[in-house]
Order: C-alpha cells, then structure tokens, then sequence
C-alpha cells in the first residue's frame, strides 16, 4: 500500500446538490492524496458522476463547504480555471480534429509555442503507444484507442487530479481488463491523482487504493479494496459487493470480532463481525458468497439442507439449496466431488461470513 | 436463383434467403437511387437545359426564331443591365450577411442556450409561421406601415420627431432590404439550428474542461462543427435573395431594380430567349458565389483547425 502522508490533492467537504427537487447529493465529503487512485463506486443513479461534475466545475452544486484541487479553492471557479481534467464516458473527442490535435487541444488553448505543443502532444501519444496514428481522424480509431487518445489530451496539460468518468463502460471484456492494467500502470507512472468512476465492483477492487461505495446521493461505505470486499457494513453494500446470500438473523455470542448468529429456522452459524458497535441480541445479517461455500461433513458447523438445483455454467456449477434459514446459493469451481455427489450439509469458513446490522431500510 | 432456392428443401431456402439478404437489399436501394435521379433529371435538369437552349435564340417582332446565335448573351449587359446585376449582388448579400449576423447567435442560443423545452418549440413554430402565408401578403402590408401615411410615419410626426414624413422608409432599397430580411430569416436560422442541435454537448463541456474559455470553445468547437449549417443557410438564403422578385417590385416602387425585375420585363414582352439567358446567368451567379464560399470556408476552417 502506498503512504500517502502529503497534503491532499483533492478535498470536497459537504457537498449537496439538488436537480429540482430532487436530491442527488446529500452532504458528501471526500479528499485524495498526492498519486492516490480512488474510486466512488456506485449504481446509476447514486450520485456518482454528479459528484465527479461538480469537482470538475461542470456543474455548479446547490452548496459546498468545501471545494479543493491542489490545494486551491475553487469554488466558483469555472472548469476551464480548475487544474483538473476529466475522461468522459463516450471520450467526447472532437470529431473535426485529428488524433494529435485532440490531444494538443488543452495546449494549444493555453497558447503554448506551436514546437512544445506538438512536442508534448507526441510525448502523451508516444505514453499511450498511439504515436503511429498521430494524424489520423477520430472516425478511423477503435473504441480502445479512442480511450487512450481521450487520456492522453486529458494528462497532457499535467492536471493536479484526473476524472474518470465509467472510462471503460463501452469495452469489450477482454479489452477493459487489458486497460485496467494500463490505467494503473499509467497513474503510477504519471503519480497523478485519479478519481474514478465506475460501477463495477470488479473494477474497484483491482484497481483502486480507495474506494468510497455511494447510494442515493450519500456515502454508504469507504475504505481500502478488501475492506469493502470482506467486510461490507450494511445489507446494501454486501449486494453492491456481489455477495450472493445475505441470511437474516439474531446475535446471540460475541467474542473479540468473531461472533455467533442463530438464523432463522434455529441453525447456530459463526462468522466475522464488520462493526465493533453490534451487541449481542441485535437483529443483523450475515452474508455470504456463494463460492465460499462448500459441503462439510455433519460435525462441522454449517446449515442443513436439501439441493434443489444444479446448473453447471462450463467454469462452475451454480446449485439452489433449500435451508431452514432461507434459499442458499452455492458455486462450485471444480467438477468433483459437488458436480456429481450429493450433500446434505454446507459449511463456510468464519472469517468468510460476514455479520453486520439489520438496519437497512 | 433466390426463387429456385424457396422452392427447394425449407432448410435450404432459409440458409439461402440468409445470405442473399444483404446483395437483394443493395438492388433496391440502387434502384431507388436512380429513380430519383431520373425523376429528379427530368422534372429540373431538363427545364434547365432547355432555358439554357433557348438563351441562344432570337426574338423577331414578338416571335422566337429559332436559330442558334450569340446575339442575346452578347445584348444582355447593353441597356444597363450590369448596374442591374451588380445591385442585385450587392443587395442580396447584404441581406445573406445580415441574416447570418442575426440568425447565428440567434441559432446558437435557440439550439444551447437556456431555454426550456416549451420556449424552444414555441419560436420553432414561430420561425415555420411565414411558411403558412403568402409572401406577397406578408410584404403588401409593409406598405400600409412605411409609405408617407403610413404608421411609422405618423408615430414620427404626431409625436414630434420629425416635421414631415421620412420618405426613405417606402419604394428605397430601405424598404426592400427590411421586406426581405423577414422573409428569409427561417431559411438561414433552420439548417444552423439544426447543425448547431447535432452538437454533442459534452463536447462543449470538454472543450471547457480541458480549459478553454467561452470564445474559445466558440472558435474551435462550435463553429467549425456548425459550418455544414452555415453552407446549407446560406444557400437557401442567397438563392432567393438573388432571385427577390416579390420584395423589389411591391416596396422598390420601381425605383430598385433587381434582375428579377429584368427578367419579369422581359417576360412580359415576350422575349423568351432574354428570359431564359437572364435566368442561366442568375444560376451562374449563384453557383459563382457559393463555390467562393466553399472555398473561403475550406480555408477558414482548415487554418483555424490545424496545427500547421
């Protein structure tokens, strides 16, 4: 993990926003350091790329505590003032200029000598390995390279922070894996400060050093990449996160941050706690992934319960299991023994339960 | 080929109809193509050829007579028809150029501006308004405003602005500018609206985010994108401007004669071969102009776009 011990680069205090009536950010604070890659996770509709509009100076919100890029106060400056620049979701590249005149846009608009903005356009062109389509026009460019062109004229001007907005939302599978790696490669390299957007949890997780999940206009939970993967604090989190079982229950037994939860049906089921603050006897939830989850022999602790389905997928087998607590999902990766035997009984690792507060509406 | 296909195994028929799709589309197309070129041939390029024909021949005691000479080209600028003609230059890209002034930002602001959805429909039917009626009505009645009696003039004298009636007002090339300045607002507002509307604008706000300011964004994105807007404007406003017929006649008051004018005269004394080298030159004309145009725009917006 990096230490970022530097002052921040990035600090949004209390920002609230409203379209109408309708509120799409509620009291939101955020700061970044110095090269650090954060990520504001979140469903359409969170208030996700509002947020990242209003850093950028796009959209001017209903009121904000506090507004800072480099360490400047920009409120009420306008985005073209800001030392920030943003990645669109569709790139939004100029369709009347070639590739190395898109890139040299912010340069040229700063009235750079005509040498140093050819120059350093070639250099941020050469970074994205796009040097040999230079002159070409936009419409000769695949989607992946339209990425890389809308990077390229995004840190040619050297922002303090750099807005990624959903960047890799319109590639193909194949090709957002390969530009996670060179987006990571590149902000190290570059030691930039990246805010990005995305909504994919996957995302997050590989690429980020922070990640802040929103719902509805608010923060829901913040931390480090596994924090949020291992120990999600509420029952939305733990959905956002893909954990595929999220059993209600009561605690009945607490010990340091391991703690035991009688489901519903009675089963007594140990796992991980995710806030210090439960007490034993509070309603909450334990989550659970379904490739987590194996069949165990009659001693061990789990749930019992009957399969009611099985669907092998080429890579894994999805099953349904009827519990008493509820309907269990169940991934196996390999083919034996859960593809072609039978079980009665499932089990899980405590450390890969997580218990957290039934207090979500 | 395709009919033996559907005629065969069903299997086969949809494996065959599957790959024949995109090549029987392609005829239809194609045919369509040159139906309407071939229409579009005979109901417009013929006329013009024959008018072009017939500026080659002669009139004889109110007769055409049919046989091939220079005589009416090499008449046709006798008897002051160049001031004529320059006039009409002149008056007509007066008109163009203050129509794209106005109409522009006026564009601009309709197509980007802060206006709600309402107020955008609501000048959109506006500007399709004059469409409804006819343009002799719609300038006849100028007349009744502008003439010596008319109700600018009276404001002017009853409030004691100026002693007698302002007589620059009607039968001027006053009077005629103004006729036709509402009249071919639309045509040069409309496709600039429209080109202006296709902007995507997030390509306004990276312009901004990477640091340009408003005139800058302006210069570099806006316009070069709303050129095609601009070209098409300015076509469907000069053509009509040079071909102003309504206008000069009902508030030139004969004094503002245009080569429209000429060609009416002409018409009237039945002097078609006039007619028809007054008309092809007027084309000319356009074809001269608008080929300037491309040419300067192509300059413009490649210096104004390049690195070079």
């Amino acid at each position: 993990m990096k230490d970022f011990t530097t002052e921040p680069m990035l600090e949004v205090c209390d920002v609230v926003h409203k379209y109408g009536q309708v509120t799409a950010l509620s009291n939101v604070s955020l700061s970044a350091q110095k090269g650090e890659f954060l990520t504001i996770l979140g469903s359409s509709g969170s208030g996700k790329t509002t947020m990242l509009r209003v850093i950028s100076g796009l959209e001017t919100p209903y009121s904000v505590g506090r507004l800072r890029i480099g360490g400047e106060d920009v409120v009420g400056v306008p985005a073209a003032k800001r030392r920030c620049t943003t990645v669109f979701q569709n790139y939004a590249l100029f369709p009347h200029m070639s590739v190395l005149e898109n890139v040299a846009y912010g340069l040229k608009i700063r009235k750079l000598p005509a040498d140093d903005v050819i120059r350093e356009a070639r250099r941020a062109l050469e970074m994205v390995r796009l040097e040999q389509k230079a002159d070409r026009s936009i419409r000769q460019l695949s989607g992946g390279e339209r990425q890389r062109v809308a990077l390229a004229r995004a840190v040619v001007t050297r922002p303090a922070v750099l807005l990624l907005d959903e960047p890799l939302g319109a590639l193909d599978e194949r090709l957002r894996q390969d530009m996670q790696l060179e987006l990571m490669d590149l902000q190290r390299k570059l030691d930039m400060t990246f805010v990005y957007i995305t909504h994919s949890q996957e995302e997050a997780l590989t690429m980020s050093d922070r990640v802040i999940l929103m719902r509805n206009g608010r923060v829901e939970q913040r931390g480090e990449p596994l924090e949020l993967f291992d120990r999600p604090a509420t029952r939305f989190a733990a959905d956002f996160m893909g954990y595929e079982n999220i059993l209600p229950g009561r605690l009945i037994q607490r010990e340091g941050d391991r703690g035991q939860v009688e489901l519903t049906g009675g089963a007594r089921v140990l796992g991980t706690l995710a806030a210090d603050d439960l007490a034993v006897g509070d309603r909450v939830n334990m989550a659970l992934r379904a490739e987590r989850i194996a069949p165990v022999g009659p001693e061990d602790q789990g749930l019992d319960g009957s399969l009611r389905s099985k669907v092998y997928r080429g890579k894994y087998t999805d099953m349904l299991m009827d519990t008493a607590a509820g309907p269990l999902r169940l991934r196996s990766w390999h083919g034996a023994p859960a593809e072609h035997e039978s079980f009665s009984r499932v089990g899980w690792k405590e450390t890969d339960a997580v218990i957290f507060a039934d207090n979500d509406v | 080929m395709t009919m033996n296909a559907e005629i065969g195994s069903p299997a086969n028929a949809r494996q065959e109809n599957r790959m024949e799709r995109p090549s029987f589309r392609l005829p239809l197309a194609s045919l369509a193509f040159w139906g309407i070129s071939l229409a579009w041939f005979i109901i417009v390029i013929i006329p013009l050829i024959i008018l072009f024909v017939y500026s080659f021949f002669t009139t004889q005691y109110f007769q055409t007579v049919y046989s091939p000479s220079l005589e009416t080209w090499t008449s046709l600028f006798s008897s002051g028809r160049f001031e004529v003609t320059l006039r009409t230059l002149r008056i007509a890209l007066t008109v163009t150029m203050i129509e794209l002034l106005v109409g522009f930002p006026f564009a601009l602001w309709l197509a980007k501006g802060n206006v709600s959805k309402l107020g955008r429909a609501i000048f959109l039917a506006l500007l399709t308004i004059p469409f409804f009626l006819d343009l002799s009505s719609r300038t006849i009645v100028w007349r009744a405003i502008l003439g010596q009696n008319g109700l600018v003039n009276t404001i002017l004298i009853s409030t004691g602005l100026t002693e007698g009636p302002v007589d620059w007002l009607l039968y001027s090339e006053f009077s005629v500018h103004f006729g036709m300045i509402p009249a071919l607002f639309p045509p040069m507002v409309l496709p600039i609206y429209m080109a202006i509307n296709l902007i995507d604008d997030t390509l306004i706000e990276a312009s901004s985010d990477l640091g340009g300011s408003p005139a800058q964004t302006f210069s570099r994105v806006i316009l070069p994108l709303s050129l095609p807007g601009v070209m098409a404007g300015f076509v469907f406003t000069l053509g009509p401007a040079l071909a102003a017929w309504v206008e000069p006649g009902m508030l030139g008051g004969g004094f503002v004669n245009l080569l429209s004018n000429s060609i009416e005269s002409a018409y009237t004394a039945l002097r078609y071969p006039v007619v028809a080298a007054l008309s092809a030159f007027v084309i000319g004309l356009l074809l001269l102009l608008l080929g300037m145009m491309m040419l300067v725009l192509r300059r413009f917006g490649g210096s104004g776009l390049t690195l070079r």
